[in-house]
């Protein structure tokens, strides 16, 4: 299972780290003059996007304790 | 279900909040003014509107330079004389006198279907403190404007203003949590149930999310919004020196330094006795960074610099109508967690209890 997550997190560094040394070639990315774009309604979406995969991630954790609960009840 | 209205009532408050917050649309506004500042003698400026319809407005667009606020705005330039290029552009001619009564003039844009306003659009100038009124003056239309349901539209802002209604509940939910878990603490010391300490823990746990959640929306909304640094792979720009970010990132680091008293304790009753009163001093702590010393410095938030929050220049009917709903429908959500989480510990303590 962290083994799984570690492989995840490590690609999407690599990935974002290789967007970083590409934006530096040009001056200005196509990534970010999205959020520059006249009304900046791209900046809302993420920020909405951010909110939602937090209350994922609680979900994800409080997944994680009920399975050692459960666990826990299997071995008694 | 009868237990759970509250519930289904936040979910829908929140879906409300979704719907109306995206697709109410923004007033007409002024997107950008080249050059950005004003000089003495003829100016040529281009304005881009944004939804705005320049060409339906042909005729009746004129530009006027005033200052002064409410009943006392004085006109001292003006031009009727505007080429519209398109829909969103405009360019017109401006012929400033030399001296002017004020420092920091505004620009309005008017037709017959809405006034565009840029305010404080000149920086340096000769102002003349004895007020001259043989300004040239302009007749202004007496237009009546019938006020569609739209969100104002800030220069600089534009359709970040939405953020208010994700950003602001998230600070707003946490400080209800933290305020759950102050009163459980309390209640603690008077009768040390450990029931109450479990409350005032998961509380914090609750509110700590929402703490996360409110920093990292805050910083998008910072980087592209005031930051001059418009790289979105760079690390600048992210934190704006302000005196509410700082603050809320120290209150933040105070409750992360609870969590790790707690888990540092071996006692089940000296760790929520200890905790319980780390946890009283932490939220007077958390109202001083937050709600006290922000206001008494300059701050991109609203309400800071000696001004109270949420007067008439900040929100109008139209973010009220669902800023408010969102608060409430963030608030039962941020119940809901902390319920959850409750109930959790609660059966970890009796699973453990057996062992």
């Amino acid at each position: 299972m962290k083994n799984w997550m570690f492989k995840i997190f490590v690609t999407i560094t690599v990935l974002i780290s290789s967007l970083t040394s590409y934006s530096q070639e040009v001056n200005q990315s196509e990534l970010s003059k999205t959020f520059h774009e006249s009304g900046k309604i791209n900046v809302v979406i993420a920020i909405i996007s951010v909110i939602f995969i937090g209350i994922i991630i609680f979900l994800i954790r409080t997944d994680r304790k009920i399975n050692k609960l459960e666990k826990e009840i299997g071995n008694n | 279900m009868k237990k759970n209205w509250w519930k289904i009532l936040g979910v829908l408050l929140l879906v409300y909040v979704l719907v109306f917050s995206l697709i109410v649309p923004l007033s007409p506004g002024i997107d950008s003014i080249y050059p950005k500042s004003l000089k003495t003698g003829d100016n040529t400026i281009k304005l881009s509107g944004y939804n705005t319809s320049f060409l339906s407005d042909k005729g009746s667009l004129s530009i006027f330079v005033e200052y002064g606020t409410g009943d006392s705005i004085k006109t001292i330039a003006c031009s009727n004389d505007v080429t519209i290029i398109d829909n969103h552009q405009i360019s017109f001619n401006l012929k400033i006198p030399e001296s002017v009564p004020s420092s920091s003039l505004n620009l309005r844009v008017s037709s017959t279907q809405y006034n565009l306003f840029a305010n404080d659009i000149v920086k340096a100038f000769n102002t003349d403190i004895e007020k001259k009124d043989d300004y040239n003056s302009c007749s202004i239309p007496a237009y009546k404007y019938e006020k569609e349901l739209s969100f104002p539209n800030r220069l600089q802002l534009n359709e970040t203003i939405r953020n208010l209604m994700f950003h602001v509940p998230m600070w707003f939910t946490m400080m209800l949590l933290l305020l759950i878990s102050f009163v459980y603490s309390i209640r603690y010391l008077r009768g040390f149930n450990i029931k109450n300490d479990i409350i005032a823990n998961q509380a914090v746990n609750a509110g700590l999310i929402f703490a996360f959640l409110g920093i990292i929306t805050g910083a998008i909304w910072a980087k592209f919004s005031w930051s001059e640094h418009t790289e979105l792979f760079s690390f600048s720009g992210w934190w704006a020196n302000d005196a509410k970010l700082n603050g809320a990132a120290i209150s933040t680091l105070i409750y992360i330094a609870y969590r790790i008293l707690r888990n540092s304790l071996e006692d089940e009753h000296q760790k929520a006795k200890i905790s319980a009163v780390y946890n009283i001093f932490a939220f007077v702590l958390m109202l001083v960074f937050i709600m006290v010393l922000p206001r008494v410095v300059d701050s991109l938030h609203p309400g800071n610099g000696g001004n109270p929050a949420f007067s008439k220049y900040d929100l109008d009917s139209a973010l009220r109508m669902v800023f408010y709903p969102a608060v409430i429908g963030w608030f039962l959500i941020g119940c809901w967690i902390l319920s959850i989480k409750i109930r959790l510990n609660i059966v970890e303590n009796k699973l453990l209890d057996q062992d």
